[in-house]
Parts: structure tokens; sequence; C-alpha cells
């Protein structure tokens, strides 16, 4: 078939849109950020995920009062398999709910900023809020002085910084139905499995690794975490197969 | 200049779509073709929900993958199967849209009421969403496609649930609308865009099987298609399109490859004739 040309205003418009994106500097995640709180507001972002966030923060409060390990025994151990759980939840049942509205979620994708970019604004904010659930956590574990609270602190953040970032790095990379349910497997396997298959060996190990060693893995994984925010809110050409594929 | 330049589109060893070339300039464009042959696919691509495997879609000569949010900045979108959140009131969903298409508020709150006077919902447009019948739910999906005022519109089956006097209206308000943009209307109801389109695109077996005006695709069957009331007396080889009652008796419209038979007079083919005739594997 014969090749469509273009014509030359055509050549004249993609010239000049390749000069301007090579002479604008691509904006910064806190740009992004800020332009999507002023264009669309945190009404408008955090629509429908009231009833979600509270069913996670009953989730991560019932974790904590329905752990069947002792809790003097067992308080770092707890306390790291309880950190991501806000978070983890929250993911999960906001995005179920927006897949469950299937034809809302593909318009969602086509207006300027896509479900994607407000999908990775909403984690930021329940990472944050899983860092306030995290610290209250610690404040209400009755650790005798502040070190011990700041151990336990930095531990918590460390789990609640990791399982975001892989929970982020996953979903990204992996286009399924049901990828948005990995964070929960992933959680399973960082936090819940070893107290579960090495009991006291593992709130040992826990109690005995170095604050700075579990700040530092706590901030690189932040770190990589809002790298992988803005990877997702630069996201052009994500598609959305499960339901063109009906 | 939207082109669609190419575009194939697989899904593992299925194909979608095969090698289409389609450049829309203004007007109505009605995509018809039956359920399946790939015309949800190829609206999807062109409104950047899926895209090509090879091939690519540029608008003004840039591909619209890689122009992002400012391509979905000039697109209005109403998907085949729309849904709202039932509990908001068409006020308060448009505004939300209007957020995420990143119109400023002021320019929402002058467009909000203006669309929902034009769909005929302004009476409603505080009312709680749930209890609205499935017209109602389209012509908001149709108010929303038109907020942020597209350069390109793509309806896929824009018409469906809606009654014969709002499918008039909205003929008339795309009719309107098609001066100066772009309007890709994608349908397997013949009616819809027989009156309305300035170029019909039919798919078949995947490709691109003719992009054309209406007249122009009629003219495809000139001198094919008859009518009789004694279709008994027909003895040659003709594919039945449509039946209809006058004066009591039965009047058969048909398309006949070998000249005008004895018993039967020549009339003027229709789209529908067209589609029916050349889907003829696919529907009947």
């Amino acid at each position: 078939m014969k090749r469509t040309e273009l014509t030359p205003h055509e050549k004249d418009q993609a010239i000049e849109y390749i000069l301007s994106k090579g002479l604008t500097r691509p904006k910064s995640l806190w740009r992004h950020l800020v332009d999507m709180y002023r264009a669309i507001g945190l009404r408008h972002l955090f629509l429908d995920t009231v009833q979600p966030a509270l069913m996670a923060a009953a989730f991560m409060a019932g974790f904590v009062a329905l752990n069947p390990l002792p809790p003097e025994q067992y308080r770092h151990a707890a306390l790291f398999a309880a950190a991501p759980v806000f978070f983890i939840f929250a993911v999960l049942l906001t995005e179920a709910a927006e897949r469950r509205n299937g034809a809302l979620y593909e318009l969602k994708m086509t207006c300027k900023y896509t479900l994607l970019q407000i999908t990775a604004f909403r984690l930021l904010g329940f990472s944050l809020a899983g860092t306030v659930l995290c610290t209250l956590a610690g404040l209400s574990g009755g650790f005798p002085d502040v070190h011990a609270f700041f151990r336990a602190l930095s531990l918590s953040l460390c789990s609640l910084f990791l399982c975001s970032f892989q929970s982020l790095f996953v979903m990204r990379r992996f286009n399924r139905k049901w990828i948005h349910a990995a964070p929960v497997l992933l959680w399973a396997a960082i936090g819940v499995l070893p107290a579960w298959l090495f009991g006291r060996q593992w709130e040992s190990f826990l109690t005995r690794i170095p604050v700075a060693v579990t700040l530092t893995i706590a901030a690189v994984s932040f770190a990589l975490f809002l790298r992988e925010l803005k990877t997702l809110i630069r996201m052009q050409t994500r598609e959305v197969a499960w339901h063109a594929a009906r | 200049m939207l082109l669609v330049d190419r575009v194939t589109k697989t899904y593992g060893s299925f194909t979608a779509l095969e090698d289409i070339t389609i450049a829309f300039t203004g007007g109505v464009y009605g995509l018809l073709s039956p359920n399946g042959s790939g015309k949800t696919t190829l609206i999807k691509m062109l409104a950047t929900l899926l895209f090509p495997t090879s091939g690519s879609i540029l608008w003004d000569g840039m591909d619209i993958g890689r122009l992002g949010e400012r391509y979905r900045e000039i697109i209005g979108y109403l998907p085949q199967h729309f849904g709202v959140y039932k509990n908001q009131s068409p006020r308060q969903f448009l505004h939300y849209l209007a957020a995420l298409k990143g119109m400023d508020r002021a320019a929402a709150a002058r467009k909000v009421p203006e669309l929902l006077e034009l769909v005929s919902l302004g009476n409603v447009k505080d009312v709680k969403m749930r209890k609205f019948s499935g017209g109602m739910i389209q012509r908001i999906g149709i108010a929303q496609a038109l907020l942020n005022d597209p350069r390109i519109l793509i309806l896929d089956e824009p018409t469906a649930g809606l009654d014969p006097k709002e499918r008039v209206r909205f003929r008339n308000l795309i009719s309107e609308l098609s001066k100066d943009r772009i309007v890709i209307l994608s349908t397997h109801i013949v009616s819809d865009i027989e009156t309305i389109a300035n170029r019909v695109i039919m798919l078949k077996d995947r490709r691109l099987l003719c992009n054309d005006s209406p007249s122009g695709i009629c003219r495809t069957l000139g001198g094919k298609v008859f009518e009789t009331r004694e279709m008994d007396a027909i003895g040659q080889p003709v594919f039945p399109l449509s039946q209809r009652q006058e004066d009591g008796r039965t009047v058969v419209r048909f398309v006949c490859e070998t000249g005008c038979p004895a018993a039967a007079r020549p009339v003027e083919p229709n789209l529908e004739d067209v589609f029916l005739y050349v889907y003829r594997d696919q529907v009947m």
C-alpha cells in the first residue's frame, strides 16, 4: 500500500516538536506532583479512596491486635510485619475499586492526567500515611527508651519502603489484570513468612541489626520508590490490555 | 491530520488489525463493520489505550504515543461501555473529569452547565446518577467527551441506549460539531452514520476494506440491487437483503450480480444494502 506523505506544514510541526523536546528540561517528580495538585486538587486526586484507606487502616490495626505471637517477645518482628500493611492494602483496595469500573478506568486513561499519574500521587500519599502509622505503632509499642524507639521506627520504615518500592516495581513492569494483588504476596514473603518460619531467631536477628543499616536500607528504598513514581508518572504508552481483550 | 500509518495490532498469535492506513483530515468518519472486525481495537489505539504492534499513528506528523498528554489534551473519548460514579451528580462528575482533562476551574464552571443543557440534563444536574436510565448515562458520556472542546472526537457505539428522538438529536449535534474537527464514530448501526458521515470506513477480515464517501460506497452496488414481489419467479442466483410489507404483500430486496431479473425492478442501493452484502458471511 502507498505510504501517505506528510504535508510541509506537518513536517514543520514535527521539526518544531523535536526541537522543543530537545530544549525543554524534563519536569521533576516534585514539579509533576505540584502541577497535579494544582490542576486536579486533593479531593479529586483521592476520590473514592476514603473507604479503601479506612479499610486498610483497620487491617493494620487488626493485624497488630490479633497477632498470635506474644508482643513482649516478638515486638520487632510484629512491627516489621505490620509496617507495610496499610500501604499494601490501600493500594490493593483502591486499584481494585478503580478496575471494577472498567469503562471509567479506560476513560481516565485517555485524560490529560491519566490514572497512572493519579495512582503515583496516591501511592506517595499512602506511603506518607504509612510512615505516620508506623510512628504511632512505634510510640504505642512501649519501648523503654528513645534509642529503642528509633531502632523500632527505623526497622518499620525499612519494611514499609522496601515493600513500597518492590510493589511499585512489580506493578509498573508487569501489565497484568491482577498485578495489583502482587504486593500482598511480597508483604507475606518479606514480613510474615520469616517470622512464621524462624520465630525467635527472626526476632533476635531484627533486634541485632544496627540502626544505621536499617536507616540506610529505608532511605535507599525510599529513593528507589520515588524513582519508580517518577517513571510511572512519565509513562505514556501503558496499554489497558485486559479491557481491550474482552 | 491524524494519520494511521500501516498499523498492525497483534495479541500473541492473534492478529486484530493488519496493515491499516487511514488519513483523517476533518468531518465525520463512520467506522462501520460487524462486531469483532477490529473497529474497537482501532478506536482504542486512536484513544491511546492500545498501541500498534507495527506502524504508527501520527497527529500532525508526530507519534501520538510520544506526544502523550499533548495528544490526550485534544481528544474527547466516549468508550463503548460508559460508566459513572453513581453516587455523584452529573455536575460533580463532569467537574471531576474536567479536572482530569486539565481544564482550569473557571473554564469548567462555564462549560459544564452548557453541556448539560446541550444533552438535555440541565434539569437533573444536581441529582445523584443512581437512578439514571441507560440513555441518560450515555448522554453524560457524550457531554464529557465534549468537555475540553476536542479537536478529535472518538465515539465508540455512541447511540447505544438512546431512544429515537435522542438519536436524531445526537446526529444533529455531531453534524454541527464536525465542522471544525475530526469526529470518528464507530458503530454497526448503519442509520447512525448514513446521514452524517462524510466518509465511511469499512473493515473486513482485520483489513481495511474501503474508505469512501457514503455515495461512493453505495455506487459499488450500482445496478445490482432489485426489489420484487414475486421472489419465486426469480430464476437467477441472488442474495436476499431485506423484506418489507407493502399493500399486504411481501417485497423482497436482493442483490443480483447477473443483470436485472424479469420479475424485479432496479432500485438505488443504500449503505445498509452494501453492509449486508459485504458482510454476508458475518451477519444475517
